[in-house]
C-alpha cells in the first residue's frame, strides 16, 4: 500500500510540506485498486506528530510513503518497519499530479 | 597535517536543490550551502531539537554542530538580505543507506530490504532510468567550508 501526505480530502489537494504534519493521508492499495483518505489522528499535538502518524501508518500496513520531506523521528519508525520512503520533487504540486505520473485513473 | 573533517550523517540526499527565499531573488550568483548546513537548520529550527541531540544524530560533537549551524544561519541571512538564491550542494556527508534518483520524474527513494531497484515507485520508469546517488562521504569536488 502507498500513502501520500496531503492537505485536503480531495484529488486537487496540494501535497503537504512535511509528512508528519499532513492533515490527511491518501492510501492506495495497488493489489485491490481501492483507495481512501485517512485523517491524521494526532495532528493537533505539538510534539511527536510525525512519530505517531508514522506508527499509525505502519500498523495499517503501508509499504511505501511519499512526501516532500520526512522528519527524523518518522524516518526512524519507517526504517524499523521496512517502509520505502519516496522524496517527491517540487515538480509535483497536487495529489492529482502524482496520481497522473503513477498512471492511476481514480474517480472521486 | 590538520585533522580531517568528520563525515556528517544526514537523513536524505538533497544535492543541487535551489531555494528561493524571496520572490525577486536574483538567479545570478547563488549562496552555496552545504548539505550538512541545511540539515542542521532542519534539525535545530524545524524539528526544534537541542544542539546536543542534533549533533548525536549527525555524528559530530556538540560544538561542531553549533559551528555548522552558525555558518548556515549566516548564509541564510546573506541570501535574505542580498536577495540571492540558495543552492544546496556539496559537503562531507553520508546518508547511511542507499538512495536512488529517478531521472524521468526526479523522485528520490530508498529500498529497504532490496539492493537493486526494478522500477521507479512513482512513474514506473525502468531500471536504466534510475541512478544511485553517490554516498562516498564526499559529494562535492570543491570544498565549501
Amino acid at each position: 500500500m502507498t500513502a501520500i501526505g496531503v492537505t485536503g480530502e480531495y484529488f486537487e489537494a496540494p501535497l503537504s510540506e512535511c509528512f508528519g504534519k499532513s492533515e490527511y493521508f491518501f492510501v492506495y492499495d495497488r493489489a485491490s485498486g481501492k483507495y481512501r483518505f485517512l485523517q491524521n489522528p494526532r495532528i493537533d499535538e505539538k510534539e511527536k506528530s510525525g512519530k505517531n502518524a508514522a506508527s499509525f501508518l505502519v500498523k495499517s500496513g503501508v509499504t511505501t510513503v511519499m512526501s516532500y520531506n520526512v522528519g527524523s523521528n518518522a524516518k526512524k519508525v519507517f526504517d524499523r518497519g521496512k517502509v520505502q520512503i519516496v522524496v517527491l520533487s517540487d515538480n509535483f504540486k497536487t495529489l492529482k499530479d502524482v496520481l497522473k505520473k503513477m498512471k492511476l485513473n481514480l474517480k472521486s | 597535517m590538520a585533522r580531517p573533517v568528520k563525515i556528517r550523517k544526514i537523513l536524505f540526499p538533497r544535492a543541487d536543490e535551489i531555494v528561493n527565499l524571496r520572490e525577486n531573488a536574483k538567479p545570478g550568483k547563488p549562496v552555496l550551502m552545504t548539505e550538512d548546513e541545511f540539515e542542521s537548520i532542519i534539525l535545530v529550527d524545524y524539528e526544534k531539537m537541542m544542539h546536543l541531540q542534533a549533533s548525536e544524530l549527525m555524528g559530530v560533537s556538540r560544538p561542531t554542530l553549533t559551528r555548522i549551524y552558525e555558518r548556515a544561519r549566516m548564509k541564510l541571512a546573506e541570501a535574505l538580505v542580498e536577495s540571492r538564491q540558495i543552492k544546496i550542494t556539496g559537503g562531507k556527508v553520508e546518508t547511511g543507506q542507499e538512495w536512488f534518483e529517478c531521472i524521468s520524474c526526479g523522485s528520490v527513494f530508498n529500498l529497504p530490504g532490496k539492493k537493486i531497484p526494478d522500477s521507479c515507485p512513482v512513474c514506473s520508469a525502468q531500471a536504466k532510468k534510475i541512478k544511485l546517488i553517490k554516498n562516498d562521504g564526499n559529494r562535492s569536488d570543491r570544498r565549501i567550508f
